[in-house]
């Protein structure tokens, strides 16, 4: 199926199945259903039956009153088209409806294991992927992979229809029949040369509408700027000109688009002259009767919407297999990450050894990235509070997911309390471990149902105490609702150190016996910062932790603080013992934390600042 | 944003094949009806008879159908929601072993999806046109048979009118799949024609107020509140002289930001008054208020064109590349611009280089300092990563302030110290003001940020 794929960026997890291989994945989800799916299919059987069956029916009808017409037989007649017409409504009905319901839970059924799949994959899965793109993987994908299976359907439907109306034309007469199916495949060509234009015209205008937004978005976002200055009229002017470009390939698009039915209309017009003429004929020859011609005329209609409409589809059917090509290949990929053992270990002390270890975020040893940690080994004894300082490389973070075990190492060992870490079960290990990440991430809930995330059985007096035992608990009061305000979109309608302050609250929640917190570079108001510092030394207390560090005052409260420097430990000792020492820490002082002291000046000893003319 | 571009592909969809299509299907009702009455008038019966319940039938399906597919949307919007929030904190999801939680979130987002889905599904099914062209075709025959037997119809008549009846086909159809793009259109024009009206100065601007501003800066127990309930800022009233700074301190949230849109009218005060030089912003001719009034955002937006531009936004007139350069090395801005490889003329933006916060600040400094304004409102909320950079970013501020009434919020310790006055701000209330030293005796909250 990959040749399918084209115009979409394939990624590396991406395979390729055969078609059949795809057919007997996608046919596993419709097992379950298999009743509803022979429902349907004997429903689109019937209602093809049904509206081939109408114009025949008239056409006898015709020829009957040539005849010799009774009044009960016509009006039985026009009783049995009514009949048809009820009886084609009901088929639609309850094949839509068991169809509908069929594919919402099939798409419900993949949108469930492809979430799964996407829960246990491993961090470098979610490095390598942007997240956009993993959730249009669940959502989007699985929804074109609906939007296939109702067109295969209709396909289905449309095919039979095609079959029922070839064959009784044909066995009314092969003449008339030929010349109505000789315009087949023209149809055909001409929908496939539509569509190959259709494809250009297309990407040309998804690119005329990329360019309209990143102006629009420019101008939108600029506009505060623009107003400031009175300048909006000079915006307004480049906009004019991007979107003047738009319009033209806009007119392109609807010209194409705009000329492709009236074109098979064409076609099938000229089908018609042809079949009206050469049937006149027949009948004026007696070859045929009037019915019968009345029923080819019909048929035409019958004929040509289906095939068109087939055509018409083909190209989002594609669309719809590759789209489910990508969601088995979210569902198959290999996990990274392998337990040899689930052992639940008990409350942890948090005594932490790592030995000898060695690190790289490539997915296998032969892989080209660079080694982060090498021979790597460190003792943290329980109760201890680390800090962990260096420039931006030198493998601060990864001590820390290491610990998570969101990433796999390739050499060493890492142990907790003795175990292996390679040997625990990680849930039950991961909810003894408290962890902040520099982003927390909040959910777009109440700050209370944010901070009961770790513990759902939380009770509301656990959750408030947790919150209260930050600092002094004022943060609280300075929330607009307390602890029932919504944080809005990933926290975002609070401060950055608000959030911090609640995934802190959300941690001590959770009591847990390692701490290890990725402390945020951004500045955040200095009122925060107070509450953030006094949350911090409530949270640090009696427990293993590992902080990196930007804040200085973190640091200085720090039990030992270590120097890292490409993966290994260059200098450790006390805040005053370092400085002392005048040479890496001394150094990192100078440059990451010497504007955070309380008694800091832009201007180093000068007292008087620069004069500024 | 998604207003802006998904409306109107939705509009542009609605209009372009659809509205076509609806017109096409009108065509292909009036001609038919045409030669029927030329036919034979009787025979208007049926087709009049399907048309009027044709018509309550498709108003009724769309009425039904249309909370539906808006729900479904809304649904899908939910869905997507949390799950880019699970996916984008992975980490928390598992490094707090919630992964059974989310499961449980997604499944019942997944099923409310599901569940419109279906219901939309059945909706559609029952789509009463069919059934009603079905039992037209039917009586429509009997009709014309009636007629033939009479001798009223002759035989190739009764083939014409079934005929004409079957192309009342297509606009049945037609109408299953148009209507509910249109509806979708409607809705999309609403909420744009909402955005166009949307004009938050609809104020006249005949005042006439226009002159140089010397900077004297008063609040008059202001308040002012988004919407209709909440009040943002209350009861707030300060004053600043001629060349003053005013630092603003206070939790994200404390209304800091909204206090500064006051002052170039890029907010109105619910009550109370603001004076500029001691006439009510109100009274001030908008053009010349704000080309003396500078905001350096917090969130410092650049356009996608190169560094030279983006500084010369700020100026009156044409600015010249000497003036542009002299205005970066006042905003420090001038080394790291001739650093980069195209200097002034490098582009900035998705298509050219990435600049650093500090970068962004100095740049728009460099931007305040040729605009020349008399009174600056500087959010200052920029993290500096390094001591260095940090230096910097405050003898560039230091210097734009000078001589200019300035509005500064900042985090800044070394700057609220040096200000020549400082306000706190609390859940929109001025809560203290004074000098630092004055603080540092009155208020407590003031004395924990600097008495570590």
């Amino acid at each position: 199926m990959g040749f399918l794929m084209g115009g979409l960026d394939a990624e590396d997890y991406d395979r390729s199945y055969g078609d059949g291989e795809l057919i007997r994945r996608i046919s596993v989800y419709f097992r379950p259903h298999l009743g509803t799916v022979l429902l349907v299919v004997a429903m689109v059987t019937l209602g093809s039956l049904a509206a081939t069956a109408t114009p025949l029916l008239i056409a006898r009808g015709i020829d009957s009153i040539v005849s010799e017409p009774t009044m009960q037989q016509m009006l039985g007649l026009a009783a049995l088209v009514t009949l048809l017409g009820i009886l084609i409504w009901i088929f639609n009905f309850v094949r839509q409806k068991y169809a509908a319901r069929a594919v919402g839970d099939v798409v419900l059924a993949l949108r469930e294991d492809a979430f799964r799949a996407v829960l246990r994959r491993d961090r470098s899965f979610f490095d390598e992927h942007a997240t956009g793109r993993i959730v249009s993987r669940v959502t989007s994908d699985t929804q074109d992979f609906a939007t296939v299976v109702t067109l295969s359907i209709e396909l289905f439907s449309q095919i039979a229809l095609v079959l029922v109306v070839s064959a009784l034309m044909f066995a009314i007469n092969w003449q008339l029949a030929l010349i109505t199916v000789a315009v087949g495949p023209l149809v055909v060509g001409v929908a496939l040369g539509f569509r190959y234009l259709a494809r250009r015209v297309m990407r040309q205008s998804q690119r005329a509408t990329a360019e309209v937004n990143a102006v629009v978005q420019e101008t939108v976002s600029g506009i505060a700027v623009a107003k400031n200055f009175r300048r909006e009229a000079a915006l307004y002017e480049d906009f004019q000109s991007t979107n003047a470009l738009a319009y033209r390939i806009q007119l392109q698009r609807v010209a194409v688009f705009g000329s492709i039915f009236p074109l098979l209309n064409t076609l099938a017009g000229l089908a018609t002259t042809g079949v009206v003429y050469a049937g006149g004929l027949l009948v004026f020859y007696q070859n045929v009767t009037l019915g019968e011609w009345y029923l080819f005329v019909q048929s035409l209609g019958l004929f040509f919407y289906p095939i068109t409409a087939i055509a018409s589809f083909w190209s989002q059917f594609q669309q719809g297999l590759a789209a489910s090509e990508r969601v088995f290949a979210l569902i198959d990929a290999e996990p990274v990450i392998t337990q040899a053992a689930n052992v639940a270990v008990g409350r942890l002390n948090g005594d932490i050894r790592f030995e000898g270890l060695t690190f790289s975020y490539g997915r296998s040893e032969r892989s080209s990235a660079p080694i982060v940690l090498r021979d790597f080994s460190l003792h943290i004894s329980a109760g201890q509070a680390l800090a962990v300082v260096g420039h931006t490389g030198a493998g601060k973070s990864s001590l820390i997911k290491l610990l998570l075990r969101f990433y796999e190492f390739q050499g060493g060992q890492l142990s907790v309390d003795g175990h292996d870490i390679r040997s625990l079960d990680l849930g039950v290990y991961r909810r003894q471990i408290g962890y902040v990440p520099q982003q927390p991430l909040l959910f777009s809930e109440t700050v209370a149902e944010n901070i009961r995330y770790g513990r759902p059985e939380a009770s509301d007096d656990e959750v408030l105490a947790a919150a209260r035992n930050l600092g002094d608990g004022s943060w609280i009061d300075d929330l607009p609702e307390g602890l029932e305000s919504d944080v809005g979109e990933r926290g975002a309608r609070l401060s950055l150190g608000q959030r911090q302050l609640v995934a802190l609250a959300r941690v001590m929640l959770q009591n847990p016996a390692i701490l290890l917190l990725d402390e945020a570079t951004a500045s955040i108001d200095p009122f925060t910062e107070a509450q953030v510092q006094a949350g911090l030394n409530v949270a640090l207390h009696g427990r293993t932790s590992i902080v990196i560090a930007h804040r200085l005052s973190t640091v200085v409260a720090a039990d030992r603080i270590i120097v890292m420097r490409q993966g290994q430990i260059v200098e450790q000792g006390s805040h005053d013992e370092l400085i002392a020492q005048g040479d890496h820490y001394a150094e990192l002082y100078s440059t990451y934390f010497r504007h955070q002291a309380l008694d800091y000046t832009p201007w180093g000893g000068e007292t008087a600042p620069i004069d500024t003319r | 944003m998604a207003r802006a571009t998904n409306d109107v592909t939705q509009i542009g969809l609605m209009i372009a094949p659809n509205a076509g299509l609806i017109i096409e299907s009108a065509l292909i009702l009036i001609v038919p009806l045409i030669t029927i009455t030329l036919l034979q008038a009787e025979l208007l019966l049926v087709p009049v008879l399907f048309l009027a319940s044709f018509a309550v039938a498709v108003r009724a399906y769309s009425a039904e159908l249309r909370p539906v597919a808006e729900g479904q949307r809304e649904a899908f919007g939910t869905l997507n929601a949390r799950l880019n929030e699970a996916v984008g904190g992975i980490e928390v999801v598992q490094g707090l072993a919630q992964e059974r939680g989310e499961e449980q979130i997604f499944a019942r987002n997944a099923r409310s999806f599901r569940n419109l889905f279906v219901r939309e599904g059945e909706i559609s099914a029952r789509y009463i046109p069919l059934l009603l062209f079905g039992i037209a075709t039917g009586l429509a025959f009997g009709h014309a048979l009636l007629l033939f037997s009479r001798g009223i119809l002759s035989l190739g008549e009764v083939i014409t009118y079934m005929t004409l009846i079957e192309t009342l086909r297509t606009p049945t159809y037609f109408s299953l799949m148009t209507f509910a793009q249109v509806q979708l259109g409607i809705a999309s024009a609403d909420r744009i024609i909402s955005v166009i009206e949307d004009e938050p100065e609809s104020t006249p601007d005949t005042h006439v107020i226009s002159q140089p501003i010397a900077g004297a800066l008063v609040f008059e127990n202001v308040s002012f509140g988004y919407g209709s309930s909440a009040t943002t800022l209350r009861n707030i009233s300060f004053s600043a002289s001629p060349g003053e700074t005013i630092a603003i301190v206070g939790q994200t949230g404390a209304g800091k930001t909204t206090l500064t849109r006051l002052v170039n009218r890029t907010a109105l005060a619910a009550t109370g008054r603001v004076l500029i030089d001691g006439v009510d912003v109100r009274d001030w001719n908008l053009d010349s208020l704000r080309a003396q009034i500078a905001t350096i955002e917090q969130d410092i937006f650049l356009f996608s064109r190169s560094i030279a531009d983006n500084i010369a936004f700020g100026a009156r007139s044409n600015a010249s590349q000497a003036q542009i350069e002299a205005a970066a090395q006042l905003a420090q801005a001038h080394d790291f611009i001739v650093a980069m490889p195209q200097g002034y003329s490098t582009v900035i933006g998705e298509r050219g280089v990435t600049l650093s916060g500090g970068q962004r600040q100095r740049i728009a400094i460099a931007r305040a300092f040729l605009s020349d304004p008399r009174i600056l409102i500087l959010d200052d909320s920029t993290s500096a990563i390094d001591s260095a950079t940090e230096d910097q970013i405050q003898r560039a501020m230091h210097r734009v302030l000078e001589g200019r009434t300035t509005l500064l919020i900042t985090h800044r310790l070394s700057q609220i110290r040096s200000a020549d006055r400082v306000i706190v701000l609390k859940n929109g209330e001025l809560i203290a003001q004074g000098t630092h030293e004055e603080l540092l005796a009155q208020s407590a909250a003031y004395r924990r940020i600097f008495v570590r």
